[in-house]
């Protein structure tokens, strides 16, 4: 269980959330609305990616903002993030990338090395396993940083506008393959400008809008207020 | 406009607090990260920076070593000091120009390709994603860096010295007809450990200065691929002034204990 407490970020004196409070312990929420809605600095602020300028964040009962450096790198371990330009190391191989997290947590190499080419399996790259990030499709990329993101069997799993970029068949396929993967495994936040294709997947939709929280609740719900149809409309247009 | 100079030497003060504190960080960063430093990135970095360098620096070697004989050639004629000769190339090359031309050729080939490089996975989000990853950036990628480079530097400068004292011994027989054996007897009664301790000193600062400078400038591009120009731009410029700066401050420095 994640819970936000009248958390606020800003960007230099520029606020960028908040203050948004809240738990986000369901099994999967949607984060949804327009570009600087401040959706990919929720999903920062809530694996400490970025340092809250007020405020806490409560994982599993510790708190993030005031853990030293030890307990924030073990807090921060519970967590996997599936980046939106999906932030690949370009000068190692996709078995490398996987296996990165695992080696640098001090997991033998063999190891590391076996269980990123399960990660790479079950994401359906096998038989990438050398190919650079450069030489993948945008489509495989993505399910390269997920392999990534669960290689380590984080309880917490944040998708930062996964499907960004992707074609309607391979964010469809991408899709079914993050919600397969995360079945019954933690929490599951996934952003997206566009929240359609993850409405009827997620328990709750959260809608944010100049870094405010617009409405949380139901997808159905919270598409139903006429103010956060009229957020959403204006991205879709 | 009333106010202006004080607004500008305001501003600059601010930023030149801002560049030394974000120095001060980077060096702290690095020496936290010391202990889990990745040896790979490591050995890595020092072929990327120092090996694949060896050809370029051998080149300017061998130059430093022909241009010291034709300057030298004009005092010989004048002052018939050819027994000088080793001395002067050795002391030349090992306090002066092999330090300090090896440090501002590698600004450009080591410095610059430092700060593009961290700035392209900057702005492109790889170092932000290894956080992600719970994967420090320092302990992967940014020690190593820093260590390697100033190693890489430092080694290239002795490659300088050595090609260049060999160089000018050759030189130095070709154009003003000083026989090897006379010239090295000169270098070695007149040159002892203090010069080649001064000279080691400064391609240590050199290195250093070069890598810090770099990997900061790497470190805060924002923006998108003219960032990366730019840092490249400004990790050379600003290593390029503080190395001719610092090469005073060191030179006098030295005079006084060495």
């Amino acid at each position: 269980m994640i819970e936000l407490r009248e958390l606020t970020v800003h960007y230099g004196s520029e606020p960028a959330l908040g203050p948004v409070s809240g738990g986000v312990g369901g099994p999967t929420l949607a984060v949804a609305g327009p570009a600087r809605a401040g959706k990919t600095t929720l999903l920062k602020a809530l694996c400490g990616l970025v340092r809250p300028a007020s405020g806490g964040v409560l994982v599993d009962g510790d708190d993030l903002v005031a853990a030293g450096s030890r307990l924030r790198g073990e807090i921060r371990s519970r967590f996997g993030m599936v980046f939106q330009n999906d932030a690949l190391f370009d000068s190692l191989d996709a078995l490398g990338n996987v296996a990165l997290p695992l080696l640098r947590r001090g997991l033998a190499r063999p190891e590391a090395l076996l269980k990123a080419r399960e990660a790479l399996a079950l994401v359906g790259l096998d038989g990438q396993e050398h190919a650079l990030p450069e030489r993948l499709s945008g489509g495989m990329r993505k399910r390269l940083g997920l392999a990534r993101a669960i290689v380590a069997r984080p309880r917490y799993l944040l998708a930062d506008d996964p499907l960004a970029g992707l074609d309607p068949g391979t964010s469809a396929r991408v899709l079914d393959l993050l919600f397969d993967l995360w079945k019954g495994r933690g929490g599951l936040v996934i952003a997206a400008a566009q929240p359609g294709p993850l409405l009827e997947r997620c328990e709750e939709l959260l809608v944010l809008d100049a870094g405010r929280p617009l409405a949380r609740g139901a997808p159905a719900e919270v598409l139903a207020r006429p103010a956060v149809r009229a957020v959403l409309e204006g991205v879709e247009s | 406009m009333s106010g202006g100079p004080f607004r500008t030497i305001g501003r600059s003060a601010i930023e030149l607090a801002n560049h030394v504190g974000g120095l001060g960080l980077v060096i702290a960063r690095t020496v936290r990260a010391l202990p889990r430093l990745d040896p790979r990135e490591l050995v890595r970095s020092v072929v990327h920076f120092g090996y694949d360098a060896i050809p370029l620096v051998v080149a300017l070697a061998v130059f430093i070593g022909g241009i010291l004989v034709l300057f030298a050639n004009v005092n010989v004629q004048r002052y018939g000091a050819k027994s000088l000769i080793g001395w002067a190339a050795g002391y030349t090359i090992l306090r002066e120009f092999g330090p300090l031309l090896t440090a501002l050729v590698m600004t450009g080939r080591v410095g610059a390709r430092n700060a593009a490089e961290l700035a392209s996975m900057n702005i492109g989000g790889q170092l932000e994603g290894l956080r992600g990853v719970g994967v420090d950036p320092f302990a992967l990628l940014v020690a190593p860096r820093v260590i390697a480079s100033t190693i890489a530097i430092a080694a290239l400068g002795l490659v300088v010295n050595l090609v260049a004292v060999f160089s000018a011994a050759f030189f130095g027989q070709l154009i003003i007809a000083v026989d090897p054996g006379s010239f090295f007897r000169s270098l070695e009664q007149m040159l002892g450990w203090r010069d080649a301790l001064a000279g080691s000193a400064k391609m240590v600062a050199f290195g250093l200065t070069i890598s810090l400078i770099s990997t900061r400038a790497g470190l805060v591009a924002r923006g998108g691929a003219r960032a990366v120009g730019r840092v490249a731009a400004v990790a050379v410029v600003a290593s390029s002034a503080l190395l001719t700066a610092l090469d005073y401050g060191i030179t006098v420095a030295l005079e006084r204990v060495l």
